[in-house]
């Protein structure tokens, strides 16, 4: 199915996050003079105000460096965590809030794949109880049904049933991650969020779980929230893209936008910190174009977050805020100069 | 080519573990040129790190196994006695680790640690190895390099860290230096970094270089030559743009295919999962996941060796060469 077919076929916001924050607190560090004067904790900013539309049957691609909040929104989504301030709008719903059996009922209909299967899986439960359980939790089926709906999610899933009794640590990692896709998709959910789900993949296997991933989301109409910091498997995947840093979104587009046409000069940075296979364009070519290291989410730099590294930053860049603005119909920047940066 | 730097010929190495012998690696064969970065390409479990360590003499025997030569100046490393080990390890062939956290000792100051190879290999004082390791903390890019030889690991970033790793390998200026996936554990944009570093260092340095990792597109940035690993063998070997370009053996193609790019309708991978390095298979141990529709007896009896031997680009598959040939 065409991306553009999809897009037809599917029209409308599942997921809308409208000005979401999260916010830790961390103590501050213990020193001599701390343990006298007792200071407040400091506050990590993860996520500053994050709004973002995820349409239904779509995959959205969320990238950026570690630290930039990218997790922390996947968890947000899943309630997980409780947002500081903002709305998570599903399906029309507000469910930033929720708590008791509406959270419940909330989750059956967002599931997520993390990027470890093996830490993420519990070491003494069969694939068969690992699969069955969100079926019991969430009294799907009749109970003597369930052993053969797992049966059938581990052979949509490419595991072969007759290895139902055997434990997490008798599989490859490919076939692992098969097992937590199979979980994830049990209680059919509508959107599954998956957080470096193919990060540490080898190459082959990596193939393999994203053509699985085409499949599913054809099949049973999913929408993905795809948090990764891999841009080779975005550019492939995900049909729209947004580029964190330091809590903040600063540009979203479509995926073809953003790696063609990137108007952010972090996106263009990152695009060109990417390793791509030497005979393919050299639009974007490899070279260090970021200097230096993304700052403290408790101290984030005043005026545009990204100035302190941004290679065409001016004066006013360190005073004024840039909100993200339409730079082209559907791609969006939150950059004074947008498109400057090459 | 011109000089060679090291030559590694048959080199055979297994382990004896409680469940029986595993030969890790079979036949392994390749030289490295004077100034020439040689890329070891090869998936999770095919025997890149225990490659790596093999060079250095790493691999503690027992429970290890190693036949075949490594050659490095007219003498074998493999038979060579630890004191004469010692004496080139860090010095003439030196290594970046794949994770700097363990690759440094938490409870020494980095300087120290940095500091080490060179009062060992050049025999000078503390003070003068300090004053180097200032220099060589700034040319890796290490902010405040006087204060900063004084820090502890846990005081540095990742990417930090791995430029300390570095430093200490490019220390003592070697002529070998083998990098065993330096930058798998950081970020793209770090590794950019990193791989701009490393690339700038070789080329002022005039070192040779091995080169191991998993991503097609580092390696094809980073190196000339590549060698391909399958299960513990070499399937394939050539110029990086040829060997990309123009792939022989069924698995490295399978290996492009698997790379996602924008516009590709659908991802075309290797069916099936590495074997096991204890699943002993007597023929091309790719036998069981080759795609070729005219695999014969001979793929499952007996294993191919890289052909044709003079050619810059072989692969290691009796299909291919029986196609040339």
């Amino acid at each position: 199915m065409s991306v553009e077919h999809v897009a037809a076929a599917s029209d409308g916001v599942l997921l809308r996050l409208a000005g979401l924050v999260k916010h830790f607190e961390v103590p501050a560090p213990l020193t001599l003079s701390n343990m006298v004067r007792r200071p407040a904790p400091r506050v990590v900013k993860a996520v500053a105000g994050v709004n973002l539309d995820i349409h239904r049957g779509r995959t959205i691609g969320l990238v950026g460096e570690s630290g930039c909040g990218k997790t922390t929104i996947g968890r947000l989504v899943m309630r997980a965590i409780t947002p500081t301030a903002g709305e998570i709008v599903f399906d029309g719903d507000d469910v930033a809030q929720l708590t008791g059996p509406p959270l419940f009922a909330y989750r059956r209909r967002v599931q997520i794949v993390y990027q470890d299967p093996f830490t993420s899986l519990n070491p003494r439960m069969t694939i068969r109880r690992i699969i069955r359980e969100p079926l019991d939790v969430h009294s799907i089926g009749a109970p003597s049904e369930r052993n053969d709906r797992v049966a059938q999610l581990m052979m949509r899933v490419g595991v072969n049933p007759k290895y139902a009794d055997r434990y997490p640590h008798e599989f490859s990692a490919g076939q692992v991650k098969r097992v937590a896709i199979a979980r994830a998709i049990a209680v059919g959910p509508d959107l599954l969020v998956a957080d470096e789900a193919v990060s540490g993949l080898d190459v082959s296997v990596k193939a393999q779980i994203l053509n699985l991933l085409a499949d599913l989301q054809e099949e049973m109409g999913l929408t993905y929230l795809f948090i990764s910091h891999d841009l080779g498997v975005v550019q492939y995947l995900c049909h729209t893209v947004a580029v964190m840093y330091l809590g903040r979104i600063v540009e979203v587009g479509t995926s073809e936008a953003i790696f063609t046409r990137p108007q952010h000069p972090y996106t263009v940075a990152l695009l060109h910190s990417f390793p791509r296979m030497k005979s393919e364009s050299d639009e974007f070519e490899l070279k260090a174009s970021l200097r230096g290291e993304i700052p403290s989410p408790i101290d984030v730099p005043p005026g545009c977050r990204f100035h302190t590294r941004c290679a065409i930053a001016r004066p006013e860049c360190a005073r004024d805020e840039p909100a993200l603005r339409e730079v082209a119909p559907g791609h969006w920047a939150a950059c004074a100069f947008p498109g400057e940066a090459r | 080519m011109s000089n060679t730097v090291l030559e590694v010929d048959r080199l055979n190495v297994g382990f004896d573990t409680a469940a029986g012998y595993v030969n890790v690696l079979r036949d392994v064969s390749f030289t490295v040129g004077e100034q020439e970065t040689l890329g070891i390409l090869g998936e999770s479990g095919v025997g890149k790190s225990v490659l790596a360590d093999t060079l250095l003499g790493l691999i503690p025997s027992p429970p290890g196994r190693i036949t075949g030569r490594i050659i490095y100046r007219g003498r074998d490393l493999n038979t060579l006695p630890d004191a004469e080990l010692t004496k080139i390890r860090g010095k003439d062939i030196a290594m970046i680790f794949q994770d700097p956290t363990s690759a440094l000792n938490p409870v020494f100051r980095v300087g120290m640690q940095v500091a080490e190879p060179l009062e060992i290999h050049e025999n000078i004082s503390l003070r003068n190895a300090l004053t180097k390791v200032v220099d060589l903390f700034r040319r890796v890019g290490i902010p405040a390099p006087e204060t900063r030889i004084a820090s502890y690991p846990h005081q540095f970033s990742g990417g930090m860290r791995q430029r300390v790793v570095i430093s200490m390998g490019v220390a003592c200026q070697p002529r070998l230096l083998v990098a065993d996936e330096p930058t798998s554990s950081l970020d793209v944009t770090i590794q950019a970094q990193i791989l701009e570093l490393i690339r700038d260092l070789v080329r002022e340095l005039r070192t040779s270089v091995v080169y191991i990792s998993n991503d097609l597109a580092v390696i094809s940035h980073m190196c000339q030559r590549v060698l391909i690993l399958y299960a513990g063998q070499v399937v394939e070997e050539g110029p990086v743009d040829v060997v990309f370009r123009e792939p022989k053996h069924p698995y490295t193609r399978g290996l492009l295919g698997s790379v996602p790019r924008l516009g590709a309708r659908r991802l075309d991978p290797i069916p099936g999962q590495l074997p096991t390095l204890s699943e002993y298979l007597p023929g091309c141990r790719f036998h069981p996941r080759c795609p070729l529709p005219q695999k014969d007896q001979g793929c499952v009896q007996s294993h191919p060796l890289l052909e044709p031997e003079t050619a810059a680009h072989r692969a290691a598959c009796w299909k291919v060469q029986a196609r040339v040939g």
